[in-house]
């Protein structure tokens, strides 16, 4: 046996396999849409490459997403499961600059999971629903074999209205834009990590999982022109940026001072090794808007209770089109690339 | 996180800047100098932080020998490979080291083809992991310099649970520094010293570099005013022409070392002969357990010879080179083409602290913008 053939590149052919990277949400995520799905599924709506689809029925439209949830564990500091397969789908919706209405919920379940531990998940489900004001309208539910399954995955698909002037998509991010988040990094990540492997720091890290509608809305009332909303979950705000970079080809700037992180991810990210910039957020958006809006859609996000910490982050430049730059805290310039590989596995 | 907080002034931009000025200015009339470091976290933290920006063009840092995982020698990833595939053993390791490739498979490898391999994150979960499945065979396979075979003896002598055995790959630094004397041929000027790796040494372990070499040496610690800092005293050294050992790291390291630590390790260990992977084999440099706890060394309890003999690096991996600092990452025809780190064709594009892995990940030139991009939000 070779060393190559041992260690087999995802691109090859014939021998090739799934590995968890592929889900990692960075370059081999992008790999796998690219070589295994896009080819098949190519179509103008899909190739618009947004969180979710946006659909036209005469004059009305609608935003269409769908999201599978495989977290371990089922329960974290912050959440679990359920809350976090609804609000990864509304915020999905969200995204696309629509106001989320309905969702469908499907369950695969193993068989000798605790019904108890079942009806937990779904009463968060039906909280998070409520406190986003969207109906659960549809669902369905299959058991496989012990040993089959990892407790719970749960799909949630959504659908949402889109105001007719509302064109919000990675294409339009455009020189001059500033980019702004609405709080702190790598809560989410962090937080499942520090459950799954058992690592205790001073404070407990909670998710951030939470429903971003409210927040998006009143941001589109200040600024219909929000060129781009992105949430960056897997992968973190280094896959997310670069997303957006390549699709809109022009660069983005980022200034490591103004990234707003909790003192105690950080010093989690330290100690074990991970770049904050790489890690799973749950209840965060990036929002592109031009410069001269940059200051009003801050003061509206700071308001909100889901956006006290909102900071500027970035710019887009015209410069190193389709490529991330982070200004460090000391002043120097370095490439912000997608991860490659998993960081770590099943986190949402 | 107070001491976070506390870390904060070794990140300031205007230190940063004003060493930066320093350097330029003590280096004016030196020419080309060559310094290097022996530390994959040097490595990682100069090119997240950017740190060659900083620097004058004539003021080479070249990566030496200082990833663990790296260096470990493809004969001791065999052996917990062969381990790996015994009935009811599972070997324990730290993450980095489980996707190195060694001579046929990596430990991930083995694992997905049926072999039991666990990632830990420290010497203690080996430890619990034992205790709370007596019935299983569990293998710690322990790698890393001085600054980790600390936590090993103390495990040691602590007393671990009798299904717990040790397979011991770590290096000690100091001797390997002779080799890259000779390897370079005297066109090193400096070293910097891992700040880690002294913390626990002292500063005398070091002092062959000054007697027989008469080469300075620096201490230098791991944020970017740490790294400029002993970049700075290395040169002040090298144009005085005081061919000394320094402490840039004092807030950590003291001369004498840590001689709790030092005391533990010579209790548990003694130095032979060892490989570091595709380099040679460095005299006094492999850290073996003592006859008087041989009853929980893998290599002496466990049969761990691989029906197979060792290649420790594939054809036309420049590796090897690169942990000598005889290239760079950019120097190797496979970097970033058909070796990434998510299909590693050599070991330094495995660990995070491995210098290929470093330059994919971050970069290693300079990047221009134009003023008004340049300006600060």
């Amino acid at each position: 046996m070779s060393l190559s053939s041992s260690t087999p590149h995802p691109n090859s052919s014939g021998s090739a396999k799934v590995v968890l990277g592929h889900g990692s949400g960075g370059k081999l995520s992008q790999d796998l849409l690219e070589t295994v799905f896009f080819p098949y599924f190519k179509n103008s709506i899909l190739d618009e490459n947004h969180d979710g689809a946006i659909l036209r029925f005469g004059n009305q439209k609608l935003a269409f997403s769908t999201d599978s949830f495989v977290v371990n564990p089922l329960f974290f500091h912050g959440g679990n499961i359920g809350d976090l397969a609804i609000n990864g789908t509304i915020n999905d919706l969200s995204m696309c600059g629509a106001l989320p209405q309905y969702l469908a919920a499907s369950f695969i379940l193993e068989e000798g999971f605790p019904l108890h531990d079942l009806k937990k998940i779904v009463q968060s489900m039906h909280s998070a629903a409520q406190a986003a004001n969207v109906l659960l309208v549809t669902g369905d539910t299959k058991v496989v074999e012990k040993g089959k399954g990892d407790g719970v995955f749960i799909n949630t698909t959504g659908i949402g209205t889109v105001g007719n002037s509302i064109t919000i998509s990675p294409k339009n991010a455009a020189p001059g834009d500033v980019v702004l988040i609405n709080g702190n990094i790598g809560d989410h990540g962090i937080a499942i990590m520090s459950e799954r492997e058992g690592l205790e720091f001073e404070t407990t890290i909670e998710s951030d999982t939470a429903p971003l509608n409210d927040l998006i809305q009143n941001i589109l009332e200040v600024s219909p022109n929000v060129h781009v909303l992105r949430d960056p979950t897997r992968g973190g705000l280094a896959s997310t940026l670069n997303e957006i970079a390549a699709v809109a080809q022009y660069g983005i700037l980022l200034e490591e001072k103004q990234l707003p992180i909790q003192p105690a991810v950080m010093a989690a990210c330290e100690i074990l090794g991970l770049d904050p910039l790489h890690i799973a957020n749950e209840g965060k958006c990036l929002v592109f808007v031009p410069e001269n809006e940059g200051d009003v859609v801050l003061q509206k996000m700071r308001q909100h209770p889901l956006g006290k910490e909102s900071a500027v982050i970035g710019k887009v430049i015209r410069e190193h089109p389709g490529k991330v730059l982070l200004r460090t805290a000391i002043e120097s310039l370095r490439m912000l690339d997608m991860p490659e590989g998993e960081q770590l596995p099943r986190i949402c | 996180m107070g001491e976070h907080a506390n870390l904060e002034k070794y990140k300031n931009a205007e230190y940063v800047a004003h060493l930066s000025k320093a350097i330029k200015a003590v280096s004016a009339s030196l020419g080309t100098v060559k310094l290097m470091h022996v530390c994959g976290t040097h490595e990682h933290e100069i090119a997240r932080h950017g740190i060659r920006q900083f620097l004058p063009p004539t003021i080479q840092i070249i990566p030496g020998p200082g990833c663990p995982v790296c260096i470990c020698p493809v004969e001791s990833i065999d052996q917990a490979i062969t381990l790996a595939y015994q009935p009811n053993t599972t070997v324990l390791t730290f993450g980095d080291m489980v996707r190195v490739p060694a001579s046929h498979e990596s430990l991930e490898d083995a694992r997905r083809n049926g072999g039991s391999v666990k990632m830990v994150y420290s010497a203690l979960d080996a430890v619990n992991l034992a205790r709370e499945n007596p019935n299983s065979t569990f293998v710690f396979f322990s790698i890393g310099f001085e600054t980790t075979v600390v936590g090993i003896a103390g495990m040691i002598k602590t007393g671990i649970p009798k299904n717990l055995y040790v397979l011991l790959a770590n290096r000690y630094m100091p001797p390997v520094l002779k080799l890259l004397m000779d390897v370079h041929d005297e066109s090193i000027q400096g070293f910097l010293l891992a700040g880690h790796a002294a913390t626990i040494t002292g500063l005398h372990a070091y002092d062959f570099m000054e007697d027989e070499f008469q080469l300075p040496c620096v201490a230098t610690g791991f944020e970017p005013v740490d790294i400029l800092l002993g970049i700075f005293e290395c040169l002040k050294l090298i144009k005085n022409k005081e061919p000394r050992i320094v402490n840039a790291y004092p807030r950590a390291v003291n001369e004498h070392g840590n001689t709790v630590a030092l005391q533990l390790i010579e209790d548990v260990f003694e130095r032979k002969p060892g490989i570091w992977r595709g380099i040679d084999i460095v005299d006094d440099s492999a850290f073996r357990i003592k006859e008087e706890y041989s009853f929980l060394d893998a290599e002496k309890q466990l049969d761990c010879t691989p029906p197979y003999p060792p290649r420790s690096h594939p054809p036309g991996c420049d590796c090897h080179r690169i942990m000598l600092g005889e290239l760079l990452p950019t120097n190797c025809k496979m970097f970033t083409k058909t070796c990434t780190p998510s299909n590693p064709y050599g070991p330094c594009m495995v660990s995070p602290e491995g210098t290929c892995h470093t330059w994919f990940k971050h970069g290693s030139g300079k990047i221009s913008l134009t003023h008004t991009a340049a300006h600060t939000i």
